[in-house]
């Protein structure tokens, strides 16, 4: 396993002014500047990031994010748009990220041969991302390899 | 990866004979036997071999009475997906 | 990594065979390999679901988080929020020190925010609260806490409130969450929590939804819907909302209702059952009891209001001083006359009313009525914040009640919870201002006496009167009724109702003395006058009870930063403050002269029962910071002092070690077994051999089906505030968001809070998707962008605005109107205006 840590580096940079002093002088929410007593206004209208290659995980569980956009995907009950991309089958075709083994097994680790009902809406775990900028750092660090 | 578990039943009167031949093979490890003739095994492989195989195997040793199941695990880490974690 | 997953995933499956094969596995979930992390398991931080979680810490520090794949509430899954629990706790911007609002290096109300020790913190909120009780009495005091407290901390702050400060002014924001359904199961079964489990789900052959997003907001149970209904052709799914969202996407019967008219559908279900000759007979003969409850109780606004003033049921003092009525009255009738009072809410009626389709009305009734479908009922918010939250939980037990479809594997309504402990720790305990652990309640003298008994206090320490709850905490604050308030684990000032007119008023009150515990500056911390930095999940040993009545246990797995400590900490130090002889009446001190010199820390805490067990029984390897500070294992010995309340009561928990071994388990749990189904023979050992159901929480062993009617919301759209607003929550997002929106990917896949509208609302309005807009009530006004195709499709008229964002706050907009029984808000119901920013 490989850590990355781009993600890292990119948040870091990205620092708002609330965690920065490292005595803390301040005590400022995620509401920023705007008193409570007045309308805040917004940011510049965020969008969905362009489409990327992989997105880099920091651990080995974490669903891989969705590094593309979504918009006009749907998933009923009858039809899955991810499938047709992601799916075993699919996948070595579509050069997109195969559906992990984990996705073929059932409630009792028992082997299917489709996706998992329990897995069936993908955007429970997987989610594409806005191109905001994190409101503050996060200083969360990948396990560092020893012993290999 | 696969992992997986089960409760061996083994004639008493064999359980040590069966028992070495268990441990004998490759990827199976006990963890716990009963002198009624219960024992806890594990077993693990890469991939190679079916799990429905393997227990297979397990029952063709001498003594075995039957093979259960528990648990089973399957992990992802030689999929593609993976290779960026 | 791979090396030490391996060795830990094979002692899994060694320990799930030796279980299954009856032998004693080996302890714990604890495994470290050659690359250093230690995996152990924990509950998850978030929803009432509480999967299991396996958290990987290395060097000090929580590297890795996954599903616990023996965990059986979630069997190895987690949502986006549960996946990436291991950056919760390291937003850059932790509070790591005391801050006091000082000026001239002292406390000031209008001071800037300064760095101080934990010496200063606990001696300017000694002198405060001093005064506060000097000046207002006990009543002066309130804690707010919440349904995401740890087991012990909520029994510890119950215990310092009730029994040390002698005042009942303690209340969880599970209040904003829940209460509905404590007063729903109290009123219909004497007992609260739901008589099934999760187990249901693999057996039932339909679910119905009611106000309730569960492909959003218990996304893991969702997965375990969806399994049951996709593997199985003949199982149907029916949604009802007021608006679409994720949940439709698996629905049969997909219903978008007017608002609160929920009430009358319910009635029309129960008239629908009893026409088509449908009523289980031998089942409501020998097990139900029928009622009629006064219904002129009012909205739960202040008793200024005009709902109120004539309202002559809402128990607010009368022209002559005297309470009006009691919400919570009701009267026997029979099946006669219940049949009767539901006779009027026809198809024809309720469809006009409600503006469902009378084929819909007709196959949502049909799943009840049919005695070969076994259904399995789920509600959160939509029923709970709600004018008649109380009634509403009642009325869907009717349904079930009446065609026996209760207490067994499938047949099942089931109350969902919020928050990970609102049943572990704020019901169960008894953190509400009106409770005692157990379902005991402070002002029944038995229960007084019993838990003062078990406490080793004088007879007559705990008050006999509610304490505020958390709106009227809220009024008391503006009001300056209660001048000392100690907010713990949530972060009310955006999640409470009516911002503008009620919280922020309370919270700048000149007389007020805000502190804030919280391991993040909130919004709440921001404008507070004292802010705790507050260890938080894995930096203390936990446990939380879920939905299902599942106690999960965890241990301390890293350090918190800086000068953090937990909130079981904090309550427990600031009682060292204060001797018994000076905040009680000599009185009561007089009836136990033991007591006499002691601190409120040695009466409550180091008392010989919760002081008890040994540092040195902490598993080795794991650091337990408060235990080390005070010297005995706090945790288990609050545990067990607790745990006494529910033996033999029906709330019976196992001894503390099992938590520790065991994913959990479903109380009562006697003989070392857990209960899955109560109220059943074979399922739950307190009901006895021969007696097939019993009800046992009332002491007639029956239930209650209450005759109660449809009445309008508290405010309803007009001309000028023309649309309704619903609030809520997003999947990615926790509540006010303070942990979730410090996790970059979670941010950056919901960064801000947009409105969810129909997108011909918009086009009338001038609006168009992505386009700022205002929207205003009568009590406040916010800007938000325009969102008119996302995953809420908002029927035209109705809104829906999300409430984790700071910036956006919706609670500025809503109403503080409760369901007059239960005090929870309606979140819910309101009038909005939509217009171009």
């Amino acid at each position: 396993m490989r850590f990355i840590p781009a993600l890292l580096l990119t948040g870091a940079m990205l620092l708002s002014g609330a965690g920065s002093a490292g005595a803390q002088e301040v005590v400022e929410s995620l509401r920023g500047g705007a008193p409570i007593t007045e309308t805040s206004r917004l940011d510049a209208m965020f969008r969905p990031e362009k489409d990327q290659d992989l997105i880099p995980r920091n651990f080995q569980k974490q669903p891989p994010l969705i590094p593309h956009s979504i918009k006009g995907y749907n998933i009923t009950q009858n039809f899955n748009k991810c499938m047709d991309c992601h799916s075993r089958e699919r996948a070595e075709e579509t050069g997109a990220t195969k559906v992990a083994k984990s996705h073929y097994l059932d409630r009792e680790d028992k082997k299917l041969s489709n996706i998992s009902p329990r897995r069936y809406f993908c955007m429970q775990c997987h989610v594409p991302q806005f191109d905001a900028k994190p409101l503050v750092e996060n200083t969360y660090k990948p396990a560092a390899k020893k012993g290999e | 990866m696969n992992i997986s578990s089960a409760i061996v039943h083994i004639v008493p009167a064999r359980l040590d004979e069966a028992c070495a031949i268990l441990a004998g093979m490759d990827g199976v490890e006990i963890h716990a036997r009963t002198p009624e003739g219960k024992v806890v095994v594990t077993l693990e492989d890469d991939d190679t071999e079916s799990a429905a195989n393997r227990y297979v195997a397990l029952h063709g040793v001498p003594g075995v009475a039957a093979v259960a199941m528990v648990y089973q695990y399957s992990d992802e880490e030689s999929d593609s997906e993976e290779v960026e974690a | 990594m791979k090396l030490n997953r391996r060795d830990f995933i094979k002692a899994n499956a060694a320990a799930a065979a030796m279980s299954v094969a009856g032998l004693s596995a080996p302890t714990g979930a604890v495994a470290a390999g050659k690359d250093d992390i230690r995996w152990d398991k924990a509950a998850c931080r978030f929803c009432g679901t509480g999967c299991g979680v396996l958290v990987g810490t290395q060097d000090g520090r929580v590297v890795a988080t996954q599903g616990d794949p023996d965990a059986p509430v979630n069997r190895g899954l987690n949502c986006i929020k549960g996946y990436f629990l291991s950056k919760i706790m390291y937003g850059g911007d932790r509070v790591k020190t005391p801050m006091l609002r000082m000026k001239n290096g002292k406390y000031d109300k209008t001071g800037e925010f300064t760095p101080i020790s934990w010496k200063q913190a606990f001696d300017i909120m000694e002198a405060q609260a001093r005064e506060t009780m000097k000046k207002k009495g006990p009543n002066g005091l309130a804690m707010f806490g919440s349904g995401q407290w740890t087991v012990w901390e909520g029994y510890a702050a119950a215990k310092l409130m009730k029994a040390g400060f002698r005042t009942n002014n303690i209340d969880p924001n599970a209040r904003h969450c829940m209460a509905s359904a404590v007063a729903g199961f109290m009123r219909t079964f004497g007992i609260d929590e739901p008589a099934g489990c999760y187990d249901d789900i693999e057996h039932a052959d339909a679910f119905v939804l009611w106000g309730s997003n569960m492909a959003e907001m218990h996304p893991i149970l969702w997965t375990r819907i969806t399994d049951r209904k996709l593997s199985s052709k003949h199982v149907k799914v029916a949604v009802l909302s007021t608006f679409e969202h994720r949940s439709y996407e698996l629905a049969d019967i997909p219903i978008i209702f007017t608002p609160q008219t929920d009430l009358a559908i319910l009635n029309f279900i129960c008239n629908y059952i009893i026409e088509k000759g449908k009523v289980n007979q031998d089942f409501v003969g020998k097990h139900v009891n029928f009622k009629k409850s006064v219904t002129d109780i009012g909205y739960g606004l202040r008793p200024t209001h005009a709902l109120e003033k004539d309202a002559t049921s809402n128990g607010y003092p009368g022209a002559d001083g005297k309470p009006k009525g009691d919400t919570g009255k009701s009267e026997p009738i029979t099946f006669d006359e219940f049949k009767k009072f539901v006779s009027e809410y026809t198809a024809e009626k309720v469809s006009k009313l409600s503006g469902v389709s009378v084929k819909d009305l007709n196959a949502l009734a049909e799943l009840y009525a049919d005695p070969k479908i076994k259904v399995t009922s789920y509600w959160t918010m939509g029923f709970n914040q709600h004018t008649r939250g109380t009634w509403v939980n009642n009325m869907i037990y009717n349904v079930h009640l009446l065609v026996g479809k209760i207490s067994e594997p499938g047949n099942s309504p089931f109350s969902l919870t919020g928050q990970p402990s609102a049943c572990g720790t704020a019901r169960e305990v008894g953190t509400f201002s009106h409770r005692l652990p157990a379902d005991m309640v402070v002002t029944n003298p038995e229960h007084r006496k019993h838990t003062e008994e078990l406490w080793g206090l004088p007879d007559g320490t705990i008050p006999d009167k509610p304490g505020l709850h958390a709106v009227a905490m809220a009024r008391a604050l503006k009001d300056g009724k209660v001048n000392f308030y100690w907010q713990q684990c949530n972060n009310n000032l955006q999640a409470g109702p009516n911002i503008n007119e009620e919280l922020y008023p309370g919270w700048r009150n000149p007389e007020t003395f805000i502190v804030i515990s919280d391991p993040y500056p909130t919004l709440s911390a921001s404008y507070a006058d004292l802010v705790l930095p507050t260890a938080m999940w894995v930096e203390k040993e936990g446990a939380y009870g879920n939905a299902e009545r599942r106690t999960q246990f965890w241990r301390q797995q890293v350090k918190a930063p800086g000068e953090a400590r937990s909130d079981l900490w904090q309550v427990m130090e600031f009682s060292k403050r204060f001797k018994v002889d000076e905040v009680w009446p000599a009185e009561l001190l007089a009836k136990a002269p033991k007591l006499k010199g002691k601190t409120l820390y040695e009466v409550l805490y180091a008392n010989g029962v919760a002081d008890k067990y040994k540092v040195s029984e902490i598993a080795a390897g794991f650091d337990n910071d408060e235990s080390k500070y005070f010297g005995f294992y706090v945790q288990k010995g609050l545990f067990e002092e607790y745990a006494q309340f529910g033996r033999g009561h029906g709330h019976d928990l196992a001894p503390f070690e099992t938590y520790h071994q065991a994913r959990g388990l479903r109380w009562p749990v006697v003989d070392g077994k857990e209960t899955l189904w109560r109220f059943r023979e074979g399922f739950d050992p307190y009901v006895k051999k021969g007696e097939g159901v019993a009800f046992y929480g009332h002491k007639d062993r029956k239930a209650v089906i209450f005759a109660l009617p449809y009445q309008p919301p508290a405010e309803s759209p007009d001309k000028e505030f023309d649309m309704w607003l619903c609030t809520g929550r997003v999947l990615e997002h926790w509540h006010t968001g303070t942990m979730t929106r410090r996790v970059p990917e979670l941010y950056k896949s919901f960064p801000d809070a947009v409105v969810f509208m129909h997108p011909d609302d918009a086009k009338a309005r001038g609006l168009q998707r992505g386009m700022e807009c205002k929207v205003a009530s009568r009590r406040g006004e916010i800007i938000l962008r325009v969102e008119t195709r996302g995953r809420n499709k908002p029927p035209r008229g109705l809104v829906f605005i999300p409430f984790f964002d700071a910036g956006r706050l919706a609670n500025k907009l809503t109403l503080d109107a409760t369901c007059p029984i239960s005090k929870e808000t309606d979140y819910k119901k309101c009038a909005v205006k939509v217009t171009r920013a």
